[in-house]
């Protein structure tokens, strides 16, 4: 946005926000119009007709909203169901900018509506900054999260919305990191917890003194009920998997909601008995950390596209890898390295099948390498591929924080660049030598004059899921032995789940 | 291929985020079955119905046509080489085009043995039945050796290593015991350079490796007592490299084994190439002068 376009109405509408308090006009017009580095980083005013959609439930987005004229509603679930109405001074589309999960609903124009777009880039740049931006966006964030998130558990699908409102007054969104022990066994029982990201190990103490993984619980579960309700301590220890984010009830709220609900004890305790059927569950604890363990572990599990090899079926022709280079430039965005697991057989009479989880982007559910870009260039689209845009500049950030070693750095021919810059054309240009101008020439002679480094430049690559081709994946495409897909692990494990 | 049935049922065809070769592949497999059994079928049906009534004409006509259609198979089924090596872009996918190759194949082969009349001819068609014979023979290997070797060699990897990661590390074992050798007394050189480096490229113990489908980890005891003999003979100073050198030829064995694995699985093909070429090049001079002359 450029100064002009910061309209006094839109100036009265900031400042009514508690987000900018304190904020004087001149701070908030250069804040809206800082370019971030590169274009498409910057805040833009958009105007949307009346009943058009401005965010779609379950996609990815990588833009915050403030509504400066007009009215949104927000909806969710296939029914459309209204959560609640926005008016001017309003904002919406955070949840997913912080969480890096898909947006939890919907959002529709009720009539005509101007909003700002603020690009990630951006709305990570003012959350660095200490003020009431980050809080409020943090509280929000709790808020909001909590009250979509009890709404999905089944045990809690009819609560009052009264009681809901004083939960999540209550309630406190807690973090924790790879092996962190949320609950100890044999600790005092103090509160309740519902997962919201991430997965958990169930670690009780066996006859003999082994500690033995007896289930993993995921986004969408809870745990800690059952000693709160019998007073008793904890039966197991709960051990986060990688980032867990939990919400926790301390026991007074727990039991405030409880006694509010009728029906709720026995929703919990059918829900633990079945539980204790399921453990200890064959080949989930045969091992030390079972085959759904170890893909858990490993953060597999993030994965929304992971490349898999069947190495029983794999020729190692080579032919992904080749087929890879081919459509990318000659660099080839998958290594026939990675992460080797065993799966378990579909029946009785299979053995087990060794799978290898390629070094390739796995498109995760929640991508860490997208905190920090300095320019914006890897984000995501609607479908949740993430993307390296032109405008990466070889920092090489992304690379270092991908946990799995799938982004690497590569040194690319910067022919078309060069072409683009003498001629003011892509790779065309270099065949139309009269098109230069002699505004352009010098520049032409200061690259040429330049070290030969000018002519490659460093940039981040990974798998793009050959979007711009249309057809699905080169390296699957270009198997001749059908031995390598692209899975969801999530759903994947589910069904090994089911099969077992 | 058993994760595999599990991972194509889960597969969720609309999202682009997701896709399979499985079950896709196994359908399309299905259905060159379906068209190799029928087209067989109609080629011996109408190859037999003729010799039962023999006529100079209707002979000639059937000659002629499964000769055509023999060539006209074969150069289909070749075209696999195209979609192989130019066409990453598209045009399908290639297990379903290698599935086409195999059975446009196994037609065009009966196609060309009834064309044959089961004859040889003179030495030009003698070649060229030879040549067709070869490629036949060679393309079952290979899709013998694709579907027996990946599972040999998965069961005796510890890591899913690549030809330049195996010819690397081989190429440090070999380093790393030259230099303990030379670092050694005379009999500790002479030891590793007559027994340990001959165990490292032995036959035998990789096909001991093939039969047990054993990993470095589980031969290495074995492989160390058959050498406890020579340790004990050792001098104090020299055993612990002794061992490490024993432990570095058994890898180079070992290295050998997947090695030798992985050139067949790539080997195979050049024989085919060959062969495929040759009998296209007598083919057309079959052709030629059977138009001509």
């Amino acid at each position: 946005m450029n100064e002009n376009e910061v309209t006094p109405e839109i100036l009265s509408v900031l400042r009514s926000m508690d987000l900018f308090k304190g904020k004087d006009p001149d701070e908030l017009i250069e804040w809206l119009g800082k370019p971030f580095i590169e274009a498409g980083s910057e805040c833009s005013l958009r105007q949307w007709d009346a009943w058009e959609r401005i965010i779609t439930e379950e996609s990815f987005g990588n833009s915050f909203y403030i509504l400066i004229r007009g009215t949104v509603v927000i909806s969710q679930g296939p029914e459309a169901r209204r959560l609640a109405t926005l008016q001017p001074g309003s904002f919406f589309g955070e949840m997913t900018l912080i969480s890096g999960l898909p947006r939890t609903a919907s959002v529709t124009t009720l009539e005509p509506s101007h909003v700002i777009e603020v690009p990630r880039r951006a709305f990570e740049q003012w959350m660095k900054k200490p003020g009431p931006f980050r809080n409020i966006m943090d509280q929000t964030y709790i808020e909001r999260g909590l009250a979509n998130h009890l709404r999905m558990i089944p045990e809690f699908p009819d609560i009052d919305p009264q009681v809901l409102q004083e939960l999540v007054k209550k309630a406190r969104l807690r973090i924790y990191s790879k092996d962190d022990a949320i609950i100890r066994e044999g600790a005092e029982a103090d509160s309740f917890y519902l997962i919201r990201e991430g997965y958990v190990r169930v670690v009780k103490t066996m006859a003999g003194g082994e500690q033995r993984t007896v289930a993993y619980l995921k986004e969408g579960s809870y745990f800690g009920e059952s000693a709160l309700i019998h007073s008793e301590r904890r039966n197991a220890t709960i051990l986060a998997m990688g980032k867990v984010e939990v919400i926790q009830l301390m026991k007074e709220d727990f039991f405030n909601l409880v006694n509010r609900n009728e029906g709720l004890v026995d929703r919990f305790q059918a829900t633990a008995r079945k539980r204790q059927a399921a453990e200890p569950s064959g080949a989930l604890a045969s091992t030390p950390l079972g085959f759904v363990g170890q893909v858990v572990q490993r953060g597999v599990v993030k994965a929304t596209s992971a490349l898999v090899i069947h190495l029983d079926a794999c020729t190692r022709c080579g032919n992904c890898v080749k087929a890879c280079a081919e459509l990318h430039d000659g660099i080839s965005r998958l290594t026939r390295h990675g992460m080797l697991f065993e799966a378990p057989p579909p029946s009785a009479k299979s053995a087990l099948e060794r799978l290898l989880v390629a070094t390739s982007c796995m498109h995760c559910f929640d991508p860490e390498c997208m905190i920090g870009c300095p320019t914006g260039a890897i984000t995501r689209d609607v479908n949740g591929e993430v993307v390296i845009e032109d405008s990466c500049i070889g920092c090489g950030n992304c690379a270092r924080r991908c946990p799995y070693g799938n982004i690497s750095m590569a040194e690319v021919a910067m022919q078309k660049e060069l072409e683009k810059q003498r001629t003011g054309a892509p790779i065309i240009g270099g065949y139309l030598k009269f098109w230069r101008t002699p505004e352009n020439e010098p520049m032409m002679h200061e690259i040429e004059k330049s070290n030969e480094k000018a002519v490659v430049k460093r940039i981040a690559v990974k798998c793009d899921l050959c979007h711009e081709y249309n057809y699905n994946h080169g390296c699957v495409h270009n198997c001749p032995y059908s031995a390598i897909e692209r899975i969801d692990a999530g759903a994947y494990l589910d069904q090994i789940r089911g099969a077992q | 291929m058993n994760g595999g049935r599990i991972l194509a049922t889960i597969v969720k065809a609309s999202s682009a985020r997701v896709s399979t070769s499985v079950a896709s592949a196994g359908g399309s497999e299905r259905l060159w079955q379906a068209f190799a059994v029928v087209s067989v079928a109609g080629l011996s049906w109408w190859y037999f119905a003729a010799q039962r009534q023999p006529s100079a004409t209707r002979h000639h006509g059937l000659v002629t046509g499964l000769g055509w259609i023999g060539i006209t198979l074969a150069l289909l089924a070749a075209s696999l080489s195209v979609r192989k090596r130019l066409a990453y872009q598209g045009m399908g996918r290639l297990s379903a085009w290698l599935s086409a190759h195999i059975y446009l194949g196994v037609v065009a082969a009966f196609a060309i043995i009834y064309h044959s009349g089961f004859r040889t001819g003179g030495p030009l068609t003698g070649g060229l039945l030879a040549f067709f014979s070869l490629t036949v023979a060679t393309g079952l290997l290979g899709w013998w050796l694709a579907r027996r070797v990946p599972p040999l060699l998965t069961a005796m990897e510890e890591t899913p290593a690549i030809l330049e990661d195996l010819l690397a590390v081989r190429a440090d074992c070999l380093r790393g015991m030259l230099e303990l050798a030379e670092g050694g007394s005379d009999e500790f050189r002479s030891l590793v350079e007559r027994r340990l480096m001959k165990d490292a490229a032995s036959w035998g113990r990789m096909l001991r490796f093939y039969r047990r489908r054993s990993t470095l980890a589980q031969e290495l005891p074995d492989f160390q007592k058959e050498h406890q003999a020579a340790l004990l003979l050792m001098r104090e100073d020299e055993r612990s490299a002794f061992l490490r050198v024993v432990e570095y030829a058994l890898r180079v064995n070992k290295m050998n084994a997947e090695l030798f694995l992985q050139r067949l699985l790539r080997g195979w093909i050049t024989p085919h190439l060959v062969c495929t070429a040759a009998m296209f090049g007598l083919a057309a001079v079959h052709i030629f002068s059977v138009l001509y002359y």
